[in-house]
């Protein structure tokens, strides 16, 4: 399967510049944007730079920063890798959010140079990543050439990354450690001259695999309603996101709290008589539902769906959360009476403070959401669409929050 | 690519369209009868039973070539399509950039307004152009069709959004994670039916087709999918580069966006 990796770090770390060197190096980028990004280069009276190969916005290649999130391919080995480049800069963490949910993995990206080093952006952004449930890390320990390849700096660099990981309480299933120079392409796609003491994989190994699935995740089958797809013959549309759905099984519908049995199941156009995870369903229950069923969920017999107008979950806030409150889960807004906070986590630090009233902006708190009319959910790291949400304020996005 | 894949960017593409049809009070689709957005109708029947239930509108410059007009009339019968034809002028002073900043996009506008669309399915991808690749799923532009590019709201996992002051419309990009080949096999898993000029005649073919005076031939002796498959994983040139020079380059592509190019 295609791996997702979103590229994160601080600014001028070297995101752009690296992804566009790896690019170059695997020949996954036509002669016509290398050319174009040398073009831009001369012409901003600069050396060529191939982080302009992500980066194509006027604004960003004059101001030397990704503006918003971009993508970007290559195929190694036969493994398909698409990178999500983010912005480092922290005033544009919603675009680096947009971009990281999509992730199964990420990418680090962290300066060796002593005045660089292993910023508090970094820190926000890992901290981010864990919480969206990414499982497989690689850090790029970068600029490597400026700081005379030494293995004292990249350890050092590296023990204050886990130090980190451990202090505040994250996890990831797997870490990877690799000293690059982006600019150079020295240990991207093959082993640098310059670092002999490396022993390990070079990087685009390192990323050409993505991590299994845990464990855990639900078996029975759960499908989210949303909506009708033809109302007067009563064939509702529907996506299965979690184990089999199947004709004629007893189902339940949430929050509606009725049982109900498919007599007539699509996936697509094509009829069947059962759907898996990820499938787009159309089907006729044996009775016509009269409620309105966007946002219903349907499920399998001991599925352990909740319906409920408080939920407990672990949110993360980019902006003060005032005025009118709501939530957007699984493509549905909601209306919020509360958010309590249980407890506040420092991302910085791991401190945490109980019963605080206010979150810092930029941080992380533990709460209790309540919603003005019942919500069906499940906990994130058994179904993710139905444990995920955002959350705004009058209307503009403040933060994130994840069902636990 | 494993089937597996494919099939992932199919259900994508049946989410987002299926989401985008519950979430507007008027859907439409631009239709160039080309290779990507003729699979996102064949998409569109596999989300909604076999029927385009939203009208498509082809921005009509009158200069197609004669096989695009033939394989149009072809389809919207046999698919039975709600083809709305929205004609642009042409004015000879106005070529390139100015002709589909301002020709195609102006007939946009009108016929959006006409008929009050408040969703506009477009059939990009990100890998066609550094700046599509900046898109999001969902994407508002304002009763102007302005694009704030710099400033995109966030989107996350599944949560679309909706046309959000009743005057602009929303984008939807329900091919956005399609790639050229993707397309290719996918038009060739389910036999959906291809304009002509795809395929070699005469040593030449259409990678990208355009209007007759922007759009030239590349070399290819392509003449099935799986040759044209072979041929694009072997290819170094950009997808586009039959097209008109001035559209593409730098920051180009930006500002007809921003003005509300497709």
């Amino acid at each position: 399967m295609e791996s997702r990796i979103v590229v994160l770090g601080n600014k001028d770390h070297g995101k752009s510049t690296l992804i566009g060197s790896l690019l170059m190096e695997t020949g996954a980028v036509t002669a016509q944007r290398v050319d174009d990004a040398r073009k831009t280069s001369e012409s901003l009276g600069r050396k060529f730079e191939p982080g302009y190969i992500l980066d194509s916005f006027e604004e960003e290649r004059k101001n030397e920063m990704t503006i918003d999130t971009t993508r970007a391919y290559l195929t190694y080995k036969g493994s398909r890798i698409e990178f999500i480049d983010v912005p480092g800069h922290e005033e544009l963490i919603k675009n680096m959010m947009s971009g990281a949910s999509y992730a199964d993995s990420a990418l680090l990206i962290v300066s060796a140079r002593e005045i660089e080093g292993f910023t508090e952006q970094s820190r926000r952004h890992l901290f981010i990543a864990s919480m969206l449930g990414i499982r497989k890390l690689v850090v790029a320990i970068n600029k490597m050439d400026a700081v005379g390849y030494s293995d004292r700096i990249f350890e050092n660099t590296k023990r204050e990354i886990e130090e980190y990981i451990m202090k505040v309480g994250i996890s990831f299933r797997e870490i990877f450690f690799v000293p690059v120079s982006a600019y150079n392409a020295e240990n991207l796609c093959r082993p640098s001259g310059n670092m002999r003491w490396y022993n390990g994989t070079v990087l685009v190994e390192l990323l050409s695999w993505k991590s299994v699935d845990n464990g855990d995740a639900q078996k029975e089958g759960v499908a989210t309603l949303r909506g009708f797809l033809d109302r007067e013959k009563g064939i509702v549309m529907g996506r299965v996101v979690a184990g089999k759905i199947m004709e004629g099984e007893e189902l339940s519908l949430m929050p509606q709290g009725s049982v109900m049995r498919i007599t007539e199941l699509f996936v697509g156009e094509q009829k069947k008589e059962s759907a898996l995870k990820g499938e787009n369903i159309a089907f006729v229950p044996e009775e016509r539902i009269s409620s309105e069923v966007r946002g219903s969920v349907i499920s399998s017999q001991g599925a352990g769906i909740e319906s409920s107008v408080a939920l407990k979950a672990r949110i993360f806030i980019v902006s003060d959360i005032s005025g009118d409150v709501s939530i957007k889960m699984n493509g549905i807004a909601s209306e919020c009476a509360a958010i309590k906070v249980i407890e506040t986590t420092d991302i910085m630090t791991g401190k945490r403070t109980g019963k605080a009233r206010i979150i810092p902006m930029q941080n992380t708190a533990y709460a209790e959401i309540e919603t003005v009319r019942p919500l069906v959910y499940a906990q994130f790291r058994r179904i993710p669409e139905l444990g995920r949400f955002m959350i705004y304020s009058n209307g503009s996005f403040s933060g994130i929050g994840l069902v636990e | 690519m494993a089937n597996e894949e494919l099939k992932a960017l199919v259900e994508g593409s049946v989410y987002i369209m299926r989401e985008a049809k519950m979430n507007a009070r008027k859907v439409a689709a631009l239709w160039s009868m080309g290779k990507d957005s003729t699979a996102m109708l064949a998409l569109a029947r596999k989300a909604f039973m076999k029927k385009v239930p939203f009208p498509v509108i082809h921005i009509d410059n009158g200069i197609d070539f004669p096989e695009t007009y033939a394989f149009r009339e072809e389809l919207a019968e046999s698919w039975e399509l709600d083809l709305i034809v929205a004609k642009s002028k042409i004015k000879p002073e106005i070529s390139g950039y100015s002709c589909c900043g301002s020709n195609k996009t102006e007939a946009l506008k009108e016929v959006m307004k006409e008929y009050g669309f408040d969703a506009l399915i477009v059939s990009i991808r990100r890998d066609e152009h550094g700046i599509r690749a900046k898109e999001r799923y969902t994407s508002p532009r304002d009763k102007d069709f302005n694009w704030n590019y710099k400033n995109q709201q966030a989107e996350m996992w599944d949560n679309y959004s909706s046309n959000p002051d009743g005057e602009g419309h929303i984008r939807v990009h329900p091919l956005l994670d399609w790639r050229e080949t993707d397309i290719w096999r996918y038009t060739k898993e389910e036999r959906i039916p291809i304009n002509p000029l795809y395929l070699s005649r005469n040593g030449n073919r259409y990678r990208s087709l355009g209007c007759v005076h922007c759009t030239s031939p590349v070399r290819s002796s392509a003449g099935n999918i799986d040759e044209i498959i072979k041929e694009l994983e072997d290819t170094t040139e950009e997808e586009r580069a039959g097209r008109d020079q001035d559209k593409e380059k730098e920051y180009v592509m930006e500002k007809l966006r921003a003005l509300g190019y497709m």
